[in-house]
Order: structure tokens, then C-alpha cells, then sequence
């Protein structure tokens, strides 16, 4: 009998349930054993059966999308090199009936203030250890008792304001905890967006049932953070790793849901014991920060993490007690899983109550009884080290079931365990309970496990009535084989009353707002946007290229008589992109074979400089940096531009039809991008430095393009000016403004000198000068800052600058004083930028160790 | 004895500094063998923030930051300390080592948590069996903890070379191990590993050793800059400090500054700076007796 085979089928008529395959001796969330329908199922199964299959396909459909352009859990990288997401989202979300939730809910705050008190101890009295509750091994050999938390006792005596547990259930139906999250508990983010994206693409499934929403949890979250503040106007900062780390995606959707400040370890300073934000407008003191990297990262002075995450004089500013981090520092002790084992009786000992969610049954092999047991029921146990985070056995997965280990491994995990008994911990195997999941249009069983979230609020602790949902790939119901596991639902929590329906479908963007605690720039920020806009610019001024390229050569090379006139067009186009000129001979054949290979993989290609899926790529990683700037719409569209990109070519030939639509699409999406910059986004230093970064690109590549097609030869004749205007978006305007075909002069005026018109060079100087003059500056020097000595140098010489003269050739038949204009624009963009990031992104340099060299001898 | 104590060093920077963190294990602690009858910590220029406290291991410990741009940094420890003979157990009467972690793992007392905290892993020591197979050598079955250590010593005396280019501050003691060389700091990490891999505790000590020894006597091995050696527990004695550098049992010579776990608890000097180029660091330590119990100035 194979583990899959149904014991009995649903005996209700449901299309979607025909074939639900329980397994045998598993609680199934859905189905009882007699395959008749749970009651808290009925409403999320009648929604599902009044769709239609169509309908359903098309939702479907809609929530991917939604998915994939919110990038959840998208690592940037990836994303960028066009690998699909690792996390689905399941539609099919796990139900909890109002009973079960309650007692959950008693369970998960009893657990929150046990571990609470724990902590307090710990760091504290000891007084478990002196009282011999808990082995003083625990502790002392354990690498997240972090000794210089001693003593640094937090506000309101609170360690834990997050706390997440994993819970499942057993095959007798009762609630288990997994693992308990104290150090940074992750998740709560990729719960609420599932959650959005379910209610906006399924809305159908939730008008039968009365679910809790989520935003009141967040809500008191929030209020409890502001309490241990003390402050009335708090600034509140969640610090994450970065981009690159596994739980970015959380942090940036947390702290834009909550209106906080998004910060690296580089952001923060600690100046007289008191922790500051570095924004472009000064330092900014912090009051609180939401902890998204473990502690023993967090202060390189008084622990030996990574010190590019943390913020040194982190430690002595909280004893100081001018900030509050959250978690505190320490906290990730009980999250030990040795401790589990302990708890029944630390929760008599300290709160003298009973333990309402019994833990998965633990051993820590550091006690004699236990290790004995555990090395008598080795083969039907998972082991584990008790502390470290490295892999035992090189397994490149933990824990290491004992069922599935080898002789040889076996004897030398036995061997350990008898001599380093407290290094080792083991679990029982739990067999998990199903739920369905939609599979082939059907749906299926799977064994879940939940992620439950508490906040710590201003009269103790609440849970999310909601939560993340996991699920295993296979129908395997142990546990531990769902940790390696995979995809993810919505959870929801039924409610007896009626909640407003509207409430499910609130977006983070107008939810009843937490309030704002105000938008400060972090100077790495204003980093960020600044390459934002210039990403963003180059992107259009590749794509124009790339059109005009694919114009002149698909369209005209065939005449001959074209083509010479072009020539100096269409080499200043092909070195630009690199492709090689055709030869001779392929020109007089008319062959375009050679030609049209090249532009297929400047198209279509990878690793190459100026190619489509290139400039995409790098746009899209440059605005995962400043994703928390952006809002959900300019994110899309910029996720769209590189999807765009990234689509898969028409055939191994060049298409051209298909190619100049991809580029106009490009084009028209970047237009909306800057479109959104321009009417969406307020007018903060932010956008300042988004709108200079753009500014600066198109002024220093508009200087390099006139160079090339002005300075020498006779642009009126071959082409230039048209193709210029056409780089420069200026096609209608000239031909509006003068009704005639291009000439020199104009074409000079508008591109370089006319302030009027958004594409010329002066209008983006003039701009930039603006920029600088509202953005906040020392106004203790008297002078002008180096970059505003560029600008203004710059704007004389523009202003000043006589047209006729321009277009005045010397003696080699070159345009020298246009040449030496444009050198100055040309050369000044890149020192302008040198001196902006000088200015307002690195008053932060970069931190080393002082410690390298003194040593003991 | 009582000996005045002078500990400078000296930072320079090729660019200036324009701030910095600094957290200092410099002043001397107070314990059983010696009183600290006077000490000051001066820094030049002036901090913006000092703030002294213990830590956790009730050493006392100074966090610093310098918030002025500067291009030099001179921390300056100066002590007047006492030091009283150290009164070891006689070795044969020490009680087998072999029960020694089996007697500390139930034993909730002060005394049994503040020995049962220095034999499991730390950040810079972890035991494993080759450290085992090693030990074993000096410590027969039921043999007396200390008749073990001090042989232990002496081994680690005669097999290892002193040799400065061998290893840094941050060497693993697998690699100290492996090429039987290194400083004070590898030879006390590496008896610590010895000793913890038996399940006896052992904890690291920095300090100082008298500069220029009384007329007769060599000059001890470490006395020209900050010295370090560790202390093994002895039940029913307390902590006895060795020292395997010099192969000795610390007496009236060492000047103990901080214990802990390893280097890392107690490095003298940490930090993080933001600036400053390349730098050099200048370290003079003077350890004298007093002439009159006054600071030496």
C-alpha cells in the first residue's frame, strides 16, 4: 500500500473534492476521515464551486501576476537574470474555525510570556539556573547567550515585541509547536501580501465566510512599539541586511506598510551614545529600531559578527537607554530548540501554570536521561545540533533523520552524542496533518505547517488572526521534511461576526494608516535614486539607439545610395553598440545576414554592454535598491519593462516587426515610469535626487551624441540632424516650431541652448541648479559647494554661447568652439556627480576594525 | 609586591579620523591575589564619551568615542597594583580530573556555575578530539587535575616554539596546533582547548609580567608588551593560573588585567574607525616595582 492511496473518497458532490486522496491515520484540515466536509470549510468550498473553471483559470492568472510584480520573495539577482520565483502561492488558503483560533491564540500568548520571562531571567538573576530548573549547560555552551546583554535589562522589561512559532498538527488532531522564531521573526510581511494579493485577484472566495482581517494586528503592533518608545513622535527604523538577504522582500513591505525607515547597518551612527540616522538633511536621532539581523551581528565593538551589518556603539547606546531595539538584543537565546524540552516545566516554575501547546517532543542529549533515550531510539528520531549552524555530517539539510542515516554515520553520531552530549539535540518525528492544495485543477492534500505572529502591544501580547501557511511540495507528513519544503497559502481565521467586507480588500497604500513618522532620506537612499534616475535615463537613451539602429539598417541598407549617406549616421550608431560595420562586400551583395545576427543578440543576447536584456536587468537591479521609494506602480512597470526584455525572441532570426514593437513597448513603459516620477511622486529631497540622476545621464549623453554628429561634416546632408532630433525626442517639436526639414542652427538651438524645451542641454542644467538650490546644505560656508560651482560654470557658458558661433567652422572644417561647449558638458556630468556623492551620500565612510594589530605576546 | 604599571599605545593615522568607537579592557580588575590601589585611563585627545563599567565577567571595561577629526590616538593606562603570593594546591593532593565536569553539571552553587561556564566552546576555542588524543597524554585515568595541567604545560613549553612571525591575532588554534608555534595568547588558547576538551574548565588571563626581573633572574618571555596565560579549576582549591609560555605556575610576576573565555572577551583594545588611511600602532608596556607605592610619572 503506497503512503498516497485514498482510504476513502469525498462524499459530497463538490467537482474540486472528487478525488481528494486523504491519507491514512492523518488529520486532513478539510475533510474528516469519513470524507465528509469540515463545517469552517463550507463557505471557501461554495465560493470555489460557483466559479467557473474559466473564471477560476483567469483569477488565477491575475494573482500570479500580482505576485510576480510585487517580486515576493524574488531574490534581486535572480530576478534579474530571469529565474523564476522559488515560492508559490497556493490559492487555496488553510481555514481556522473561530474554537481553534481562540485556543491557539491563549497557547501562542502563554508561549510569548514564558519566553518572555525566560529571557528576563536569563540576562538577569539566573535564578533557573540557581534553582536548578534549567541546566546551567544550556546556557553557558550555548553561542546565543550573548554575555554582553547581561544586565541590559529592557523597557517595560519586554524582549520579545515580535515572537512567531511554527505550529502543526499531529494525527489526533492537537496543535503542536515546530520551532519558536525570538531572534528576528520573519514572515509577518509575506503574510500580508499573500493576503492582498488574495483579496484583490479572489475576491469571490472570501464573500462566504466572515475572516479577520490583519491590519488591526498591525496596527496594535505599531501602538506597542510607539509605547516602549516613550516618545510622542518617535523615529522608528527597521535595519535589514540588504537586497541580497532572504528576508528583504519582508523588510521593505513591513516598514512601507508601517510608514518606517528602511535601514542598512551603514545608515545608522552611534555619536555620543545616542544612535542617528544618516539622512541627506543631517543625522536624525533613532528611538526605536525593528531588529531584521541577528544580534550577534549587530555590534562588531562588542561581538564578533559581520561588521557591515551592524552599527558599533549599538550596545553601549542601548545601556545608555536612548534607543530601544526590538527585539532586544539577546533574544535569540530561546530560540534554541533544546529549550523546548524544558518549557512544561519552566512554565509551572515561572508563570505557575500549565503549558497550554505541548512542543514537539525534545531531548537535549546534555542531560543523562536523555542522551540514554536518544541513543536507544536513534533510528526513529531527528538529530540535530543543539546550537551551531553549521551542517552535520555535511548533510546539506537539517536535522538528520535517523531512519535515513548509514551505518558508519549512525556510529558516528552515537559517538558524539555520548562525548559532546550537549551539542546535540533530538526531536521526535511529527507526522503532519493535509490540506488541500490546488493541483491540476484539482485539489489535493498536503501536509502544512502555520506560522503564527505575535506583537508585543501596549497591554500585553496579540496575535495576527491570520498567518503564513506552508506546504510541502510531497505528501511525506513529517515534519521535518517540511522544513526543506516549499509553497505558501493565505491563512484565515474565521470570525462569528460579521467583519466589513471592504476590510479584505484593503491595500497597504490605504489602509487605515499607522501613523507616519515622517519620510526621512537616508543618505544611502538618496544614493540609490539618484542612480535610479540615471538607470532609468540611460534605459531610454539605449532603447532610442537600439530603434534607430534597427530603422536605418533593416529598412534602408538595401539602397546602396542610402547607405553612403548615412555612414557617418550609422557608424556613430554601431560604435555606440559595438556591432561591427558591414563589409564591402556584404554591402555590394546587399547580404545583411552578418548585420541582422548582431542586432538579434543586442535584442535577444546576455552579457553584453548595450543590449536590451542588459540595460533591463540593470535597471531593474537598481531599483530594487531603492524599492522602498517606490511605489507599487512604478515598481510594476519597471518589473514589466524588464519582463518585456526578458520575453523569449520571435525565432533564431531577426524579426523586425517584433523587435521595433518590444523596443516602442520599452519605450512606452519607461515613459510611464517617468510619468509616475513626475506626477506621483511628491516633490521631497527623494525625488531631488531621482530627477537630478536623470538630469545628469541625459544632459552628458545628449553632449556625447551632438559630438559625434556635429562637430565635423555636413550634418544637413547625411542624415544627422534627423537622427539626432530623433534620439533627442525632439522630432515634433522642430517640426511644429520651424516646418521644415532640419537645419544646422535650429537644430543647435533647440538641443543645446533653448531652456524651454525638456530635451535640451540647458534645460537640464538649469534644472539641476534648482535641484541644488532647494536641497538642504551646511549654511555655515559661506562659498558655493563644488557642485554648485560645476552647474553654474556650465549654465554661464550655455547662456552665453552664441549660435552662429557654434556653427562656425575652422580651418580643418571643424566645429571647435561647439566641440570644446559640449567637452565641458560632457566632462562636467561625471564631476557633478562625484561632488553630489561627496556632499550628500558618503558622509559615511566606510567603518574598519581597529583591533588587527595589538596583541598578546 | 607592588608595581607601577604603564600600558600606552599609540595610534597613527597616514588621514584623519573623524570619529571613533574604542572599547578598552586596560585597567587592571581587583581579585583574591592583588588590589588595585590606584589606576587612571587617560585619552588624548579628549574623548567626546567615556563611560567605565564591568562587564560580564566583572572586568572593568572603558567605551570611548572620539567625535573630532584627529590623526593621532594615545590610550594611556597607569596603575599601582599589589600583587600577593599565589598559594597553589600541592598537585598529588588535587582531585581526579575526570569527575570534574560530571560534579559541576549538578552543582547550582556560585562557585560551581562561575567553573562550569569556561569549558564549553567559545568563539575563538573549540574543542575536538585531537586536542583530546594530546591531553590525554598528561592526564592517566584518575589521575590529580593538577599533577595533569602542570605536566600539560610542560609539554606545551618544550613542543612549541616561541615565534612571533608565526601566527596573528586571529591564527585558529587548529593551525597553532599543527605547526607547534605561536605567542603567549596561541599557547594559552591552545591548553584552554587541551583542557576543555576533558571537560575541565579553563579560562584565559591578560595581564602584564614584570618588565626587568630581580638581579639573578631571566627575564620572563612577554614582559615587553601585554602578556597572556590562563587559569585551570581546581576543585575544592578554585582557579590556579598557569602560564605555558614560561612554563611556570603564576605567582607573584603576573599582573592580572581581565579573564574570560578567550581573547575575544578580553582583547585590550577594540574598535571601529571611520577614516584614516593606513595606520601604526605603537605598544609600550613598563611594568616596575614601586619604589613608594606612587604612580611613576
Amino acid at each position: 500500500m503506497t503512503a498516497t492511496r485514498p482510504t476513502s473518497k469525498a462524499t459530497f458532490s463538490g467537482i474540486h473534492c472528487r478525488d481528494y486522496g486523504l491519507l491514512p491515520g492523518i488529520h486532513d484540515e478539510m475533510m474528516t476521515q469519513d470524507g465528509s466536509l469540515r463545517e469552517h470549510w463550507q463557505g471557501f468550498v461554495t465560493g470555489l464551486e460557483k466559479m467557473s473553471p474559466e473564471g477560476l483559470e483567469s483569477r488565477l492568472r491575475k494573482a500570479d501576476r500580482l505576485l510576480r510584480e510585487n517580486g515576493l520573495t524574488y531574490s534581486i539577482a535572480a530576478a534579474a537574470e530571469g529565474v523564476e520565483r522559488p515560492w508559490e502561492l497556493d490559492f487555496v488558503p488553510m481555514v481556522l474555525s473561530t474554537a481553534e483560533w481562540e485556543h491557539l491564540q491563549t497557547g501562542l500568548v502563554q508561549r510569548a510570556r514564558l519566553l518572555n520571562a525566560i529571557l528576563t531571567d536569563l540576562y538577569g538573576p539566573k535564578r533557573l539556573l540557581r534553582d536548578n530548573h534549567l541546566p546551567a549547560a544550556l546556557i553557558f555552551a550555548n553561542p546565543h547567550f550573548l554575555r554582553p546583554c547581561h544586565g541590559m535589562e529592557p523597557r517595560d522589561g519586554i524582549y520579545l515585541h515580535l515572537y512567531a512559532a511554527d505550529l502543526g498538527r499531529g494525527p489526533d488532531g492537537r496543535w503542536w509547536v515546530l520551532a519558536d522564531r525570538t531572534q528576528a521573526p520573519l514572515g509577518a510581511g509575506y503574510a500580508l501580501e499573500n493576503r492582498v494579493v488574495m483579496s484583490r485577484s479572489l475576491r469571490n472566495l472570501f464573500r462566504f465566510n466572515h475572516i479577520h482581517r490583519l491590519a488591526a494586528f498591525f496596527q496594535a503592533m505599531h501602538n506597542g512599539l510607539m509605547a516602549r518608545t516613550g516618545r510622542d513622535d518617535p523615529r522608528i527604523v527597521l535595519l535589514t541586511p540588504g537586497p541580497s538577504a532572504e528576508g528583504y522582500f519582508d523588510h521593505a513591505y513591513l516598514a512601507r506598510y508601517l510608514g518606517y525607515t528602511l535601514a542598512g547597518g551603514a545608515d545608522l551612527t552611534v555619536r555620543s551614545n545616542r544612535v542617528f540616522l544618516k539622512t541627506v538633511e543631517g543625522l536624525k536621532p533613532v528611538d526605536l529600531i525593528i531588529r531584521g539581523i541577528d544580534a550577534e551581528h549587530c555590534d562588531s565593538i562588542e561581538l564578533r559578527g559581520n561588521p557591515g551589518l551592524g552599527v558599533s556603539g549599538l550596545f553601549e547606546a542601548v545601556r545608555a537607554g536612548t534607543v530601544t531595539v526590538a527585539n532586544a538584543l539577546g533574544s535569540g537565546l530561546v530560540e534554541t530548540r533544546a529549550f523546548m524540552a524544558f518549557l512544561p516545566k519552566l512554565c509551572r516554575v515561572l508563570l505557575d501554570e500549565d503549558l497550554i501547546l505541548p512542543n514537539t517532543a525534545t531531548w537535549w542529549c546534555g542531560q543523562n536521561g536523555a542522551r540514554e533515550h536518544v541513543l536507544k531510539n536513534l533510528d526513529h528520531l531527528a538529530i540535530d545540533l543543539a546550537f551551531e549552524r553549521r551542517p552535520l555530517l555535511s548533510k546539506t539539510s537539517r536535522p538528520v533523520l535517523g531512519s535515513e542515516l548509514a551505518a558508519k554515520e549512525m556510529r558516528a553520531i552515537e559517538n558524539d552524542v555520548s562525548t559532546r552530549g550537549h551539542d546535540y539535540v533530538a526531536q521526535e518525528m511529527v507526522s503532519l496533518s493535509t490540506t488541500p492544495v490546488w493541483l491540476n485543477g484539482a485539489l489535493q492534500p498536503r501536509p502544512m505547517s502555520v506560522r503564527m505572529f505575535l506583537a508585543a502591544a501596549e497591554d500585553g501580547y496579540t496575535v495576527m488572526p491570520g498567518g503564513l501557511t506552508r506546504v510541502s511540495a510531497t505528501s511525506d507528513p513529517r515534519a521535518v521534511v517540511l522544513r526543506r519544503g516549499t509553497g505558501s497559502k493565505d491563512t484565515w481565521v474565521l470570525s462569528d461576526t460579521v467583519v466589513p467586507a471592504f476590510s479584505l480588500l484593503t491595500s497597504p497604500s490605504n489602509a487605515p494608516a499607522p501613523r507616519r513618522t515622517g519620510k526621512d532620506i537616508p543618505s544611502h537612499s538618496a544614493d540609490n535614486l539618484f542612480w535610479l534616475g540615471r538607470s532609468a535615463e540611460r534605459a531610454e537613451d539605449t532603447l532610442r539607439v537600439l530603434r534607430s539602429v534597427l530603422r536605418r539598417l533593416t529598412e534602408e541598407i538595401e539602397l546602396e545610395h542610402d547607405l553612403n549617406a548615412l555612414e557617418g549616421v550609422v557608424r556613430v550608431l554601431l560604435k555606440k553598440t559595438g556591432i561591427r560595420p558591414p563589409t564591402q562586400q556584404e554591402r555590394q551583395l546587399g547580404d545583411t545576414v552578418a548585420l541582422e545576427r548582431q542586432i538579434h543578440s543586442l535584442l535577444y543576447g546576455r552579457d553584453r554592454p548595450y543590449a536590451l536584456l542588459d540595460t533591463a536587468g540593470n535597471l531593474l537591479r537598481t531599483a530594487a535598491q531603492a524599492r522602498d521609494w517606490l511605489s507599487a506602480e512604478a515598481w510594476r512597470t519597471i518589473n514589466g519593462f524588464h519582463m518585456n526584455a526578458a520575453r523569449p525572441p520571435a525565432g533564431a532570426t531577426l524579426d523586425v516587426g517584433d523587435s521595433l514593437e518590444r523596443l516602442d513597448d520599452g519605450l512606452q513603459m519607461l515613459a510611464a515610469f517617468s510619468g509616475m516620477e513626475s506626477e506621483n511622486m511628491t516633490r521631497d529631497n527623494g525625488w531631488r535626487f531621482l530627477d537630478m540622476g536623470r538630469r545628469v545621464e541625459r544632459a552628458r549623453h545628449l553632449s556625447g551624441l551632438m559630438k559625434s554628429l556635429l562637430v565635423a561634416g555636413d550634418p544637413e546632408e547625411d542624415g544627422s540632424l534627423v537622427l539626432l532630433l530623433e534620439l533627442a525626442d525632439s522630432v515634433m517639436t522642430y517640426r511644429w516650431r520651424y516646418l521644415s526639414t532640419p537645419s544646422l542652427a535650429p537644430v543647435i538651438d533647440l538641443l543645446l541652448t533653448d531652456e524651454t524645451n525638456p530635451r535640451s542641454i540647458a534645460f537640464q542644467i538649469n534644472l539641476m541648479d534648482q535641484h541644488m538650490k532647494d536641497l538642504p546644505r551646511d549654511l555655515i560656508l559661506p562659498a558655493r559647494s563644488i557642485e554648485q560651482r560645476i552647474i553654474l560654470s556650465l549654465l554661464t557658458d550655455i547662456r552665453l554661447a552664441e549660435i552662429p558661433a557654434l556653427c562656425q567652422r575652422d580651418r580643418r572644417g571643424r566645429r571647435a568652439e561647439l566641440a570644446s561647449l559640449l567637452g565641458q558638458v560632457e566632462n562636467g556630468m561625471p564631476e557633478f556627480s562625484e561632488a553630489i556623492t561627496r556632499s550628500y551620500f558618503s558622509h559615511t565612510e566606510a567603518q574598519r576594525p581597529a583591533d588587527v594589530v595589538v596583541r598578546s605576546s | 609586591m607592588i608595581y607601577d604599571v604603564s600600558h600606552r599605545t599609540t595610534y597613527r593615522y597616514s588621514i584623519p579620523v573623524s570619529f571613533s568607537h574604542h572599547r578598552m579592557h586596560l585597567t587592571p580588575r581587583a581579585c583574591a591575589q592583588q588590589v588595585c590601589h590606584r589606576t587612571a585611563l587617560s585619552v588624548s585627545p579628549n574623548p567626546t564619551t567615556q563611560t567605565s563599567s564591568e562587564d560580564y565577567f566583572g572586568n572593568p571595561v572603558t567605551n570611548v568615542t572620539l567625535q573630532d577629526q584627529h590623526k593621532e590616538l594615545s590610550l594611556h593606562s597607569r596603575s599601582v597594583i599589589e600583587v600577593k603570593p599565589a598559594s597553589p594546591p600541592e598537585p598529588s593532593g588535587t582531585a581526579p580530573w575526570d569527575g570534574i565536569y560530571q560534579n559541576l553539571y549538578g552543582d547550582p552553587s556560585d562557585t560551581g556555575l562561575d567553573a562550569i561556564q569556561y569549558v564549553f566552546n567559545s568563539p575563538l576555542v573549540a574543542s575536538n578530539s585531537a586536542y583530546t588524543d594530546y591531553a590525554a597524554m598528561s592526564f592517566a585515568a584518575g589521575a590529580p587535575v593538577m599533577v595533569g595541567a602542570l605536566d600539560l604545560t610542560r609539554r606545551i613549553y618544550e613542543e612549541f616554539t616561541y615565534d612571533p612571525t608565526a601566527t596573528t591575532v586571529s591564527t585558529p588554534v587548529d593551525e597553532v596546533f599543527a605547526g607547534r608555534r605561536g605567542v603567549c595568547q596561541d599557547f594559552a588558547h591552545f591548553q584552554i582547548a587541551c583542557l576543555r576538551s576533558l571537560g575541565i574548565p579553563a579560562r584565559y588571563v591578560s595581564g602584564y609580567l614584570l618588565t626587568h626581573p630581580p638581579e639573578g633572574k631571566e627575564r620572563l618571555v612577554g614582559a615587553d608588551a601585554s602578556h597572556a596565560w590562563l587559569s585551570v579549576w581546581c576543585p575544592g582549591h578554585g582557579w590556579v593560573d598557569l602560564d605555558p609560555t614560561n612554563n611556570l605556575v603564576v605567582s607573584e610576576e603576573h599582573i592580572t588585567v581581565a579573564w574570560g573565555r578567550d581573547y575575544s572577551d578580553v582583547s585590550p583594545i577594540k574598535g571601529a574607525i571611520f577614516g584614516g588611511g593606513a595606520h601604526t600602532i605603537d605598544v609600550a608596556v613598563d611594568v616596575v616595582p614601586a619604589a613608594n607605592g606612587s604612580v611613576a610619572r
